[in-house]
């Protein structure tokens, strides 16, 4: 098994995390906290960076996920946490995957395009997740200087015409609004989960758990800046601004004479969100693959994984709304649950004797 | 050995490669082709009210080839519905044309569709994530269908004349407050509830002694360019908006007064009577300002100009034309003048109630008590100071 080293890590919560969050969270954090925006956001971040804190720690082990869980569980109990894994990698993958596809309608085409120019991405997506999970260092090396450099392009372009005081007056939502927000945009938090199935495959040196909740606070910064940007271009009318990333770079004065240049940085980073929108795939196929012990081949669970994540997209394609309810108001709390609290319990996991 | 770890590669490999090209063919958003057989380029839109619905005005660029050049005729195309997407599928039903306003840089709303309710009108522009909300925004005198049908004597197409007016060089000359479509929603919106933008008028060429274009290069109809005489066109007023409806017009010496607040007029002059003659003062630098003070609530316009002089109406000695300073008591007279349009500009806001100066934005982000303690619209509780410093340089 190959292993992944801590700059991978690193630059998993420092450039690639953070992409999946520029999307629609914008403009559905200002739907609840208006130009406090930047409030709930901070909360999950912390949460978050706690709870990479933790399974940091719990990462010391240098055992993997099934293995952890069998000590403290048994076999079958272990098996059973895996599955509900799996299931909430598959639930929580579907929102990203709209996200995913909308962005590439509505940005990459200037009409409607039929649902077929989607469909590319689910064969990308099966042969990504045929892959071993530990196996993606390699990729965010290749991945993170194309996020930093799309990133740090598109904000080049963006600063200039966002009025910061649009942020003011801070607190004006009050509590209810900070509260709503903070559940609507909890499905965005689950990179704690992830981090999960990387357990056991990194060697675990002195300082890695603060390290790493360091650069998830980071990129979470790196976030925080651009929710500042956006709703300083966008101020009153952020609620109406979707695809919040494509958006903020176009009224650089010098667009109009060069036409869209910000559209080399929207592409790096739409490439780097392609991968991050299939990982909640690729993590419930390694916990299809761990619950069964193995028999469960790779290929075969990336093929059943990806036929049922590109049911559900059918299933909810024109219920936009009703997806939103049940995911934001109904189901929200499932979030925060899987992705943040079950990742932080296992430091309290029996620790089997660590490898040499 | 090798044979083996190749052939058993293979699948992977043609998958990859597979995957690479769809992939490649998924971003390239079918290679950016438009067919232009099957779509309708709209340049800009002109959106005039009835009473019961809503007319649309699309001008549909026509690209033409041939061996001088080419360039760009343009088509109107209109249609009425009750509402503004009813009005685009008539121009589908009509054309056969596949209504696209990714390129769409202008909206230009008739002065009833403004006077009624401009939000309305722009609401299907705010909806569609297919239409740039970079595209500039503007009243017209009239209706916007007389307006883009009438013949350009500067250009092929009346929007793209219209266009030029609002470039960033003549935004600078402070004779123009251009407006785009996000920045008019985000007012119209806001806590202010105000907006503003360019209202436009068409003017006969010849009148306003413009060089007509030569004969036989444009425009779309011959019969009614024999017609109607060829027009430009000036926004050197500026319409204001308060709750979605246009409530006034300001004045051009008005207009220039807001820009020069805005300190955004590199290469504009003022004009100002002193020394019994008119004279025309060059602007090298202008500095604009607003300061808003709660305790007691007061506004205070600030505007600094250096300045020389560049004509005067009547004849002056060579050792004078040489000499590009102008005096004090010229720059004094600048001062005034400015000074009087910026109160009565202020005066116009306050009757019109359109804050387009963002004080009650200002208000509500800085000191939001005092912003919900105001009793009434927040420009008729100000008092207002002006300061104008004019300075000549050689």
């Amino acid at each position: 098994m190959k292993e992944l080293s801590a700059r991978q890590l690193y630059f998993y919560f420092l450039c690639i995390a953070p992409v999946g969050k520029l999307i629609l969270m914008p403009a559905q954090l200002v739907s609840g906290a208006k130009n406090d925006l930047l409030f709930p956001a901070l909360l999950h971040m912390l949460l978050s960076a706690g709870a990479v804190f933790c399974v940091m720690l719990a990462a010391r082990a240098e055992k993997p996920l099934p293995e952890l869980l069998s000590a403290a569980f048994g076999r079958i109990g272990a098996a059973a946490i895996l599955f509900l894994f799996a299931a909430f990698f598959l639930f929580a993958a579907v929102f990203p995957l709209t996200e995913q596809m909308l962005l590439v309608q509505s940005v990459y085409y200037d009409t409607l395009p039929s649902i077929l120019s989607f469909l590319p991405f689910f064969l990308f997506s099966a042969y990504f997740c045929a892959r071993p999970f530990a196996e993606n260092g390699r990729i965010f090396d290749l991945l993170a200087p194309l996020s930093a450099l799309g990133f740090l392009g598109l904000m080049v372009l963006a600063v200039p015409s966002a009025d910061f005081s649009a942020l003011l007056p801070a607190g004006a939502a009050g509590g209810n609004g900070f509260l709503l927000a903070a559940c609507e945009s909890a499905l965005w938090f689950f990179d704690p989960a992830l981090l999960l199935l990387f357990a056991g495959r990194f060697r675990y040196r002195s300082g890695m758990a603060w390290k790493t909740a360091a650069f998830s606070l980071l990129g979470s910064a790196a976030v925080l800046f651009f929710l500042a940007v956006f709703y300083g271009i966008f101020s009153d009318l952020a609620l109406r601004q979707t695809f919040a990333f494509a958006k903020v770079s176009k009224y650089f004065s010098a667009i109009t004479v060069l036409g869209r240049i910000d559209y080399l940085f929207l592409c790096l980073l739409t490439l780097v969100m392609a991968f991050y929108a299939a990982l909640p795939l690729q993590a419930c196929c390694a916990c299809l693959h761990g619950g069964t012990n193995g028999k469960l081949p790779r290929p075969a669970a990336a093929c059943a994984v990806n036929a049922a994540a590109l049911a559900l997209l059918l299933l909810t394609r024109f219920r936009y709304a009703a997806l939103q309810e049940w995911l934001m108001h109904k189901l929200f709390w499932i979030f925060p649950l899987f992705g943040v609290l079950l990742p932080a319990l296992t430091l309290l996991l029996r620790r089997p004797r660590r490898a040499r | 050995m090798r044979a083996e770890r190749f052939f058993r590669r293979l699948p992977a490999r043609l998958y990859l490669l597979l995957l690479a090209v769809v992939v490649f063919s998924f971003f390239s958003n079918d290679f950016g082709l438009v067919d232009i057989q099957k779509t309708a380029i709209i340049l800009s839109a002109g959106i005039d009210r009835s009473e019961d619905g809503f007319y649309l005005t699309a001008q549909i660029a026509v690209p033409k080839g041939g061996t001088d050049g080419g360039g760009t005729n343009a088509v109107n195309v209109c249609a009425a519905g009750d509402t503004l997407p009813e009005c685009v599928e008539g121009i589908y039903a009509q054309t056969g044309w596949v209504p696209k306003f990714i390129f769409c840089d202008l909206l230009l709303l008739g002065e009833a569709a403004a006077e009624k309710d401009a939000v309305a009108c722009l609401d299907f522009f705010l909806r569609s994530e297919y239409m740039p909300d970079s595209s500039l925004v503007a009243v017209c005198e009239g209706t916007a269908h007389a307006v883009l049908s009438t013949q350009s004597a500067v250009d092929e197409a009346a929007s793209l004349a219209v266009e030029k007016l609002f470039t960033d060089a003549a935004e600078k000359s402070g004779r123009v407050c251009k407006m785009t479509l996000r920045e008019f929603a985000a007012g119209c919106y806001g806590v202010t509830e105000s907006g503003y933008m360019p209202y436009l008028s068409a003017l006969d060429a010849e009148q306003t002694g413009s060089a007509g274009k030569e004969s036989g290069q444009g425009g779309q109809d011959g019969q009614s360019a024999e017609k109607e005489p060829p027009k430009v066109y000036t926004a050197a007023r500026t319409a204001l908006f308060f709750r979605g409806r246009m409530q006034g017009v300001l004045t051009p010496q008005q207009t220039l007064a807001f820009q020069l607040l805005r300190g955004k007029v590199y290469a504009g002059t003022v004009t100002a009577e002193a020394e019994g003659s008119r004279v025309s003062l060059g602007i090298l630098q202008n500095d604009g300002g607003i300061r808003l003070d709660v305790r007691p609530l007061r506004a205070e316009f600030s505007v600094t100009l250096h300045v020389r002089t560049t004509g005067k109406s009547a004849p002056d000695a060579l050792p004078e034309i040489s000499r590009s300073a102008p005096s004090r008591a010229q720059c004094a007279a600048a001062e005034n003048a400015i000074a009087a349009d910026l109160t009565s500009l202020f005066k116009t806001c306050e009757e019109t109630g359109c804050d387009m100066f963002g004080l009650g934005r200002t208000l509500h982000r800085l000191h939001p008590n005092e912003f919900s303690a105001l009793h009434g619209p927040l420009l008729g509780e100000l008092s207002l100071s002006v300061r104008v410093r004019v300075f000549g340089a050689g």
